[in-house]
């Protein structure tokens, strides 16, 4: 089963990807600030849904070059999950495989894209 | 003849008035004299000579003055002027700098009298990147705007290394018809560009805010949607399809309003992801289902054979231009109406072109110049229960032509339109 780790302090947003990703057979973890998001990526992750906004001093920029800098850590696919419009560009040149505008997408699309993306990998 | 030359008193009488004006003394009178001679006409024509030398030594003398006095006020102004004025010959060597001109580039006069523009004062862009000297000294802001610059705010360096943002403007200097050198006017523009980025920074945050709970209330509504007939009372079931696609008309509003702002003032940030726009339209039409179905419109997607539908483009302003062209054709249809999207390739130009056509209310022939107007609405729907905010075509406009796609229509009031739009498939250079 493949298990998708949910990076967003929004508690009402992530039980959303969470009941969305869990009801297409996804294993889900969740982290609500880098740091714990880091201690759950050291268990195998097949997918990562990252929000930009984070408490705790480290933002989803942050955790996003850290997991593509990591030679261990690389190859698993990151979807930056926003509502900040103007930061795809700075997302992709990191490393983004994907980025998600939350207001545009339905959790459907959402669920898609996941799947798209563990497929391609 | 010889006797008349030599009549001595004529000479004895005009002679000390000729020298005197030999030396720029024109106040000696000719002394005519009492008796008649045959002399007198020289006598009164010197007299008559003086006087109009007299009249137009005052005339310069006046305009002299006059020349001066401009002179000061023009010197004045140009150096309690808050704007840096510099003046250069026709090689582009400084021949005045104003002291606000100094005090911008920390220059004193003896740093710059007779150096060249270029070499005194180095431009760049936002990025470092120094303008060669062969673009300079027309360094007009506007025409660096049109060569390409746009977005990039243009530096002066200091002579201490330090730089300044600088929007400037440049006139040349004409005598009697020939050119002979440049006036540059420039400002520092710090101050504009932080406001700049503080209603920018505030335009993200408020868009960021306003989107949170709209995303919250869309999934909300989507998860109500797929719960059973037992979980959820069927007459409850239009309301919330109405609340979900009034949400969704919400968010495409914040994501016109936001465009709107943005590409008026060209800050639009694209980013370039290979995607299929066949499968972008399929989405759109997804989300757009509710209103076609209200209206029972039937929506169909055509691809012509053979056709390519892959853009290398931001995916989402695309989404946006074709969302906008896809909802107006339904929002516009009649009831039982049909809308047909249809993409065909046009490889020769390595476009992706698309069409919309309903049969629906068509545009007046009155409004067609002003559709792409902000705020316009055409006359026959700004009366109707259909709403819109005039934005839409706006933004699709501006977007296709940041592009440099094409865009047109054709439309008959009653009977329908039909959208032509071209996109390059692939965008090197926004």
């Amino acid at each position: 089963m493949k298990k998708i780790l949910i990076v967003e302090d929004n508690p009402e947003t992530s039980n959303f990807y969470q009941q969305a990703l869990q009801a297409s057979g996804y294993t889900v973890v969740c982290a609500n600030n880098v740091s714990t998001a880091k201690q759950l990526l050291q268990e195998p992750t097949d997918l990562v849904l990252l929000d930009i906004m984070l408490p705790g001093g480290k933002n989803g920029f942050d955790l996003l070059q850290d997991i593509k800098k990591d030679e261990k850590l690389k190859s698993i696919p990151v979807i930056m999950m926003t509502n900040l419009d103007s930061e795809e560009k700075t997302a992709r040149a990191i490393g983004a495989d994907d980025y998600i505008l939350k207001t545009d997408t339905s959790l459907d699309q959402i669920v898609e894209r996941v799947k798209k993306l563990i497929l391609e990998k | 003849m010889a006797q008349a030359i030599n009549q001595p008193q004529v000479v004895v009488d005009l002679y000390p008035l000729f020298a005197a004006a030999s030396l720029g003394d024109f106040s000696k009178d000719v002394n005519i004299p009492q008796q008649e001679n045959e002399f007198i006409p020289l006598y009164v024509g010197v007299q008559v000579m003086v006087d109009v030398i007299r009249e137009k030594i005052a005339e310069l003398e006046q305009a002299n003055r006059d020349v001066s006095l401009q002179l000061n006020k023009t010197f004045s102004q140009l150096t309690s002027i808050g704007e840096g004025i510099v003046t250069l010959d026709e090689e582009g060597v400084i021949r005045f700098l104003n002291p606000a001109g100094e005090k911008l580039l920390g220059l004193s006069d003896g740093e710059y009298l007779g150096r060249k523009w270029v070499d005194a004062v180095p431009l760049e862009t936002e990025t470092g990147e120094v303008i060669e000297s062969q673009l300079r000294p027309f360094e007009d802001s506007a025409a660096f705007s049109s060569e390409g610059f746009i977005g990039n705010h243009l530096y002066y360096r200091r002579k201490d290394e330090s730089r300044f943002p600088v929007t400037t403007t440049v006139s040349p200097l004409f005598f009697e018809g020939n050119r002979t050198g440049h006036i540059i006017a420039f400002r520092d523009i710090s101050r504009e560009l932080q406001l700049e980025q503080l209603k920018d920074d505030f335009l993200s945050i408020a868009a960021h805010e306003l989107r949170t709970p709209l995303s919250t209330m869309r999934w909300t509504m989507e998860s109500l949607m797929k719960l059973s007939q037992e979980d959820l009372p069927e007459a409850v079931r239009p309301k919330i399809k109405d609340l979900y696609n009034n949400n969704l008309i919400l968010i495409s509003l914040v994501n016109d309003i936001l465009s709107v702002s943005r590409l008026s003032e060209q800050k639009i940030e694209d980013s370039k992801i290979i995607f299929d726009a066949k499968e972008s339209i399929e989405e759109i039409v997804k989300e757009l289902e509710m209103d076609a179905q209200q209206k029972k419109v039937q929506v169909k997607i055509e691809v012509k054979e053979g056709s390519a539908t892959q853009l290398q483009m931001d995916k989402r302003h695309v989404g946006q231009v074709l969302r906008n062209l896809i909802s107006n054709a339904i929002k516009y249809s009649f009831e039982n109406g049909e809308v047909l999207i249809s993409i065909n390739q046009d490889t020769q130009n390595r476009q992706l072109c698309f069409e919309v056509i309903d049969k629906g209310m068509g545009i007046p022939q009155a409004d067609k110049p002003h559709i792409y107007k902000r705020f316009f609405r055409g006359s026959n729907v700004s009366n109707s229960q259909i709403l819109g905010t005039g934005l839409g075509l706006f933004v699709v406009k501006s977007y296709v032509d940041h592009w440099r796609g094409r865009l047109s229509f054709t439309s008959e009031e009653g009977k329908g339109t039909t959208f032509h739009l071209c996109l390059p498939q692939k965008i090197d250079a926004t």
